[in-house]
């Protein structure tokens, strides 16, 4: 087109020249030529213009910018009668970085008084549902959510959710982030503020103006330097596509004729959205923020419908120089900047002078961080990515923008950190490693992970990838395997706990001893388990046979070795902490194994569903086995070798696990759950030195103070069809009766009661094993 | 089962209907395109006991064996599951199991809101998980002895989706068992 433009008065004056003969045969022949070179120029710039459109098309339609995938937590749901603490509402709010305010009514915001909250929260798009933006007021009684209702109506709401947190994005190690945002999402007082400042003409020029160039150079003149771009926002946006500093004569031309193109494929409005999309603001590490989308979120922490004046005046002051008008670098030329795109506001007519000035009287607002989520879970996300593996290329989580909803509850996951760090700080300078894994108990969700001591750091990811022997962990299923044979055993059965030597893999002598080193001659079976004891566990897994414990172990979801040998009975193999929160879901639940998911769904940018991670289960163990065996595995925190729990959480009548101590105090674990949670934790150095910890003194005390944090349902089981209590002799197994000596009430399978009841004797004998006999009893 | 669990109960027959309770010779081979009304009457199907509110009259069997808790629905729920019914109707299986995966996180211990989930499973052309939802919602449906007859019938009727006649025998009569 320009060439086109400087021709035509040429040819002009040439058609108007009357020469005769010869002259005007050559004029001719000249006019001739040069409308071939005229022509063969224009085909030339036309042509040149055509090798440049796929390019510039590649960045306007579909995949234009490379957009790392961002990850959720859940959405926490608010239902009056939930199990949730003002402490954990706030550790929520924090995590979605809500801002504290007075009266709790703007957009994601919050006010507390007392046990009374009053939120804004913000709605959202979800594959489980749409959420519409509520006013709410949250009331606390009881250690539950007592009441929700709307904030300015009062009317009870049934259910309500906060929007999910961001924590983190899966993004290559120096890639540019954004976040992307359509036109209509951007304040207009922002848009209008950039062309005041940035491209007067905008919606005049064609891509190119010269006016604006002509005004720069005054300006660049008076200043004696460079205080003004000529650059319409469609060159810079061109400009900002090849990221080269290059400004070759070349390189300009270049630019300009993309710049023309653009506009002429293109509506203003697509061009205004990349540009908002495009912008550089700055940069966290290896990642580069891009566009004013994640820009509000990177400087203010908030969306950029919420930012004030103030604030969006800001980041319009930054596009000229992102790195020189770094606010938390450069405070003060930041804020005068800011001050000058304000002054030009007012100037313009787009605020007025109050509104400038009040602007102008606000701080910069910034937060420290805006991106504190990026890798705050690693150990989680790792977990996410490995998931996502199955489904995904790596190109397309880092590219294409996706969603990723996950299933991590941020008030477990704190609670869980905020317990390791407690706990590991009483071993001072040699403290072990530990490792833990929170799991939903009805659908395997998974809910928090720590990796390690130093949780914030994406190294050895423990929870997934140590395998440490597993000491009495392995137990359930031993007991399990006994249980699901009713005619030979029930909870009061009696164990032999004489001593026992028998073979090894290597074919030595093996002689497994009890914790406490000491033997009874005969324990009920539901005691061996609770109090864990070794001798009378070997003694079952002989007589049962260790395949049949080992059918056990894979139906709860445990990896059986390839060659099983009696240590395995107590636990010699090696599994990761997400293994076993495996197969304590299984248990928890009753024999219904959920296999372990950290997603639930993925979408598009658009929002739109590209897979969906839905509950499943299957029923691995039958109903009544696993009610007796979690009888038995409450037993062991009531009165067993998890009993330390109550001084951490009070009342443990709801609460069920198991502890492991690995030989010479190597690996020290514990696993347990409520009606709805599940946390296993396991503690060992690195290097397999000894700690000197039990399960019940290393991993039980993180447990406890990871629990004592959250609020959680209490484990209540509804007895099966065809179980009955019944008083059960613990020294016989034989049955007894309510009030005689030594008898305690168990649940029996009622087909398969004792055969033989003993006669009850009314008050306590004597003997030597009294004290032992008087914890069993409960005395 | 409370007053509560039953009007749940009532509140959702998710157009189980016609498919699942015919013999599977006579079922269409393509699922329906369009979710059937959810009382659709169907001539050869089995009288559908749930339908029979026994709000007023306590059921025949004597004593309810131990009523250890009464499992208050949560209004939270009773939303799930009526969003989940009107997504089931629309034919949008997916986004209704959502629902009930949800309203399932909030009160685990309902055994309707399982066999909910089951029916769903079914419509999605998922039997096997249809049977393991039915199985959870079994065993916590002691007591309930529509729901349990519900739940093997579903489990019947998935099993001969598989092609497993002896197994949706085996179901069927444990359904009459009951």
């Amino acid at each position: 087109m320009s060439a086109n433009k400087s021709r035509k008065p040429r040819r002009k004056g040439q058609t108007g020249a009357r020469q005769p003969g010869l002259l005007r045969r050559w004029a001719g022949r000249v006019l001739g030529l040069m409308l071939t070179l005229a022509l063969i120029s224009v085909g030339l710039l036309a042509l040149y213009a055509k090798s440049l459109e796929p390019e510039l098309r590649e960045h306007f339609e579909g995949g234009r910018w490379a957009v790392p995938a961002r990850v959720y937590a859940r959405p926490l749901e608010l239902f009056a009668g939930k199990a949730l603490s003002p402490a954990e509402l706030q550790v929520e709010l924090e995590e979605l970085g809500y801002r504290r305010t007075s009266s709790g009514r703007e957009s994601g915001s919050w006010s507390r008084n007392g046990a009374e909250f009053h939120l804004s929260t913000r709605g959202f798009n979800h594959p489980d549902g749409e959420e519409l933006p509520r006013q709410l007021r949250v009331v606390f009684a009881n250690g539950q959510l007592s009441t929700l209702e709307g904030l300015r109506n009062g009317e009870p709401v049934g259910l309500a959710r906060l929007e999910p947190a961001v924590i983190g994005s899966l993004h290559a190690p120096h890639q540019e982030d954004r976040l992307l945002v359509r036109l209509d999402q951007v304040p207009e007082s922002l848009i209008a503020a950039l062309l005041v400042v940035e491209d007067r003409n905008f919606h005049d020029h064609r891509g190119l103006s010269f006016t604006g160039i002509a005004r720069a150079a005054v300006a660049n003149i008076r200043a004696g330097r460079v205080v003004q771009g000529g650059s319409t926002l469609t060159q810079q946006l061109v400009k900002n596509f090849y990221l080269t500093a290059d400004q070759t004569l070349q390189r300009k031309f270049t630019e300009a004729v993309m710049a023309l193109l653009l506009e002429h494929y293109y509506e203003k409005d697509e061009i205004l959205e990349a540009y908002l999309n495009e912008v550089f603001l700055g940069q966290r590490g290896g990642r580069a923020i891009h566009g004013f989308g994640l820009g509000a979120e990177f400087y203010f922490g908030r969306p950029l419908e919420e930012l004030s004046l103030a604030q969006q005046a800001l980041l319009v002051a930054m596009v000229r120089g992102p790195s020189r008008y770094n606010p938390r670098r450069n405070p003060e030329r930041a804020r005068d900047r800011r001050d000058l795109v304000l002054t030009l506001m007012a100037r313009d007519g787009i605020i007025d002078e109050t509104e400038a000035r009040s602007a102008m009287a606000e701080d910069l607002g910034l937060v420290t961080d805006g991106q504190r989520h990026q890798g705050r879970y690693p150990a989680f996300m790792d977990l996410v990515r490995r998931h996502l593996q199955r489904d995904y290329r790596r190109e397309d989580l880092i590219s294409d923008g996706l969603h990723i909803h996950t299933t991590l509850a941020p008030r477990v996951q704190r609670a869980a950190e905020a317990a390791v760090d407690a706990r590991l700080a009483q071993f001072g300078d040699d403290a072990p490693q530990a490792a833990l894994v929170s799991v939903n108990v009805e659908d395997g969700e998974v809910v928090g992970v720590v990796g390690g001591a130093d949780y914030r750091y994406a190294g050895f990811n423990r929870a997934l990838d140590a395998r440490r022997p597993i000491g009495s962990l392995v137990k359930p299923a031993v007991y399990l395997a006994a249980l699901r044979e009713p005619s030979r055993y029930g909870l009061g059965s009696v164990l032999s706990d004489e001593p026992v030597t028998i073979q090894d893999e290597h074919g030595d002598p093996w002689t497994p001893r009890n914790y406490d080193g000491s033997n009874r001659d005969q324990v009920p079976l539901w005691l061996a388990l609770s109090d864990s004891l070794n001798v009378p566990t070997v003694h079952l897994g002989q007589s049962l046979g260790l395949r049949r414990v080992a059918r056990s172990w894979a139906d709860l979801g445990g990896r059986v070795p390839n060659s099983l040998y009696p240590s395995f009975v107590l636990g010699a193999t090696e599994h990761s902490v997400l293994e076993m929160a495996q197969v304590y879901q299984t248990v928890a639940a009753e024999g219904f194994r959920s296999p372990l998911r950290s997603v639930r769904a993925v979408t598009d940018s658009d929002g739109e569903l590209l897979s969906r991670y839905s509950l499943s289960t299957e029923q691995a163990v039958d109903p009544v086995s696993s009610y007796l065996l979690q009888h038995a595995l409450r037993q062991v925190v009531s009165q067993g070798t998890a009993r330390g729990l109550q001084g951490w959480v009070g009342d443990t009548s709801g609460l069920a696990g198991k502890t492991g101590t690995t030989d010479d105090y190597r690996d020290a674990w514990f696993a347990g759950y409520s009606g709805d949670l599940l946390s296993v934790v396991w503690i060992g150095h690195d290097d397999n030195r000894s700690h000197g910890l039990t399960g019940s003194s290393g991993a039980l005390p993180i447990w406890g103070e990871q629990f004592s944090r959250l609020s959680y349902r209490p484990l209540r089981r509804q007895t099966p069809g065809g179980v009955e209590a019944v008083w059960i002799d613990a020294e016989t197994g034989k049955r007894s009766d309510e009030g005689c000596e030594g008898a305690v009430r168990l649940p029996y399978i009622a087909d398969h009661l004792p055969d033989e009841t003993v006669d009850c004797a009314g008050e306590p004998g004597e003997d030597d094993s009294r004290g032992f006999w008087d914890r069993v009893l409960g005395r | 089962m409370g007053l509560n669990a039953r009007l749940l109960v009532l509140l959702l027959p998710l157009a189980l209907g016609a498919c699942t309770l015919m013999p599977p010779e006579h079922r269409p081979t393509e699922p329906a395109p369009e979710p059937e009304p959810a009382e659709a009457p169907e001539p050869d199907a089995p009288e559908p006991e749930v339908d029979e509110p026994e709000v007023d009259e306590p059921p025949e069997e004597a004593a309810e064996p131990e009523p250890e808790r009464e499992p208050a629905i949560p209004d939270a729920v009773i939303e799930l599951v009526a969003d989940a019914r009107e997504a089931s109707q629309n034919g949008d299986y997916d986004q209704a199991a959502a629902y009930l995966e949800r309203a399932v996180r909030i009160s685990p211990d309902l055994a309707p809101l399982w066999q909910n989930l089951a029916v769903v499973r079914f419509q999605q052309g998922d039997y096997g998980q249809a049977e393991q939802m039915a199985r959870r919602s079994i065993r916590l449906a002691d007591g309930d002895r529509a729901l349990q007859r519900r739940n093997w019938q579903l489990i019947e009727a998935s099993r001969a989706e598989q092609g497993d006649e002896e197994g949706a025998h085996e179901a069927r009569r444990q359904a009459e068992g009951i």
